[in-house]
């Protein structure tokens, strides 16, 4: 069971495949910095920021 | 509102009837509702390049089922070009982007038949019989822009037409884009439909030249809206068929845009609370494995939040 207040440090590595265009989105957003720096952060950041949105 | 130039055309439309007739870039086309109440068809072509015309469809992507003053109509999808700028459109004219255009069939089973009491009128006839001063053929005319055509309709994806609102003296005017034959007709189903209330009224069209306000008003959505426009030039494909049959020609080789596409995969670590998270969109059927549902998450924050909408559309972002 995880704590909401304390996340577990296990690590799950998924694999997301873009298509090249779903890729400059990407790239896009990491010009612009806000989100990180790598593709990997800026997918994570995103899908807490998507989870938050939903109320998952 | 803009200074419009001089007016230079000036008919009256009589039931049921249209007419076709060039409305250069700069100017305004104005169609007037003499008695109110009656249903305006409206078909329009790229006066230089008749292939480019009204896009009904495309006008509906930008702007939903009902245009109005301030919108644009665009011509068709393959050119995207901003074609009319709606400068005048009073509330009680309801557009449509429905509907289509009524034909004969229509009234078949009213016994309007060729071989019972005749056909009844109807837009497709009556824009056929317009467009041919200039040589176009029936299958030339295309889905039609209506004004004051009050069709509504539900979720389930039923439409159904109300009682005309158009009141007399409400009028429409329309900033050419460019060079255009512009096609307002009286649409000819209204006497047994309720599409003009049950009586076919005349409409009064006019032509205003082009003013330097006009000009500039062009140049401004040139530059804020044309830049999504394709031409001729564009196309792989240039010349305009002129045999009916279709014969496949065999040293065509199409080119797809971004073909192959190719794909990138991205390795992301997630906690396990995240990765929780993402069995569950899999658990509600949003998507079939963990890569399909981070990219589903990942593209519907980005449709949400950070995608930029083309122009001023109405189109929402679900």
């Amino acid at each position: 069971m995880v704590s909401a207040d304390r996340p577990s440090d296990e690590k799950q590595t998924v694999e997301v495949t873009f298509s090249q265009q779903q890729y400059v989105v990407l790239e896009k957003l990491r010009a612009e910095g806000q989100l990180g720096k790598t593709d990997a952060e800026i997918i994570c950041r995103i899908f807490r920021e998507f989870l938050e949105q939903e109320g998952l | 509102m803009p200074q419009y130039g001089p007016k230079r055309e000036d008919i009256i439309l009589q039931p049921v009837s249209g007419k076709a007739l060039p409305v250069y870039m700069g100017e305004v086309l104005r169609i007037i509702q003499v008695d109110g109440g009656q249903c305006v068809d409206f078909n329009a072509f790229n006066l230089h390049d008749y292939k480019e015309y009204l896009g009904v469809s495309n006008t509906r992507s930008y702007h939903g089922f009902r245009p109005k003053k301030g919108d644009i109509v665009w011509s068709v999808h393959s050119r995207n070009r901003p074609m009319y700028i709606i400068l005048e459109m009073p509330e009680t004219c309801f557009t449509d982007l429905l509907g289509g255009r009524c034909k004969a069939g229509n009234h078949y089973p009213e016994g309007f038949t060729p071989e019972g009491y005749g056909i009844h009128t109807n837009c497709q006839d009556t824009f056929a019989a317009s467009i041919g001063e200039y040589d176009l053929t029936a299958d030339d005319v295309h889905d039609s822009f209506n004004m004051w055509m009050n069709t509504e309709w539900d979720s389930t994806g039923q439409y159904w037409i109300n009682r005309n609102t158009g009141r007399k003296g409400d009028y429409v005017d329309l900033l050419a884009m460019f060079d255009t034959l512009a096609v307002p007709i009286v649409c000819g189903s209204g006497d047994t439909g309720i599409t003009s209330n049950y009586s076919f009224k005349p409409l009064q069209i006019q032509v205003f030249e082009k003013s330097a306000e006009t000009e500039e008003l062009v140049k401004s959505y040139e530059a804020k809206s044309g830049r999504g426009q394709r031409k001729l030039q564009h196309f792989k494909v240039k010349e305009i068929r002129t045999e009916r049959g279709l014969k496949r020609n065999p040293n065509y080789v199409p080119e797809f845009v971004n073909f192959p596409i190719r794909t990138r995969r991205i390795q992301v670590e997630l906690n396990e609370e995240e990765y929780a998270a993402l069995q569950g969109l899999q658990k509600i059927g949003l998507a079939k494995d963990d890569g399909e549902a981070l990219r589903y998450a990942f593209f519907r924050w980005y449709h949400r939040n950070h995608r930029p909408m083309p122009l001023s559309g109405k189109i929402r972002q679900s």
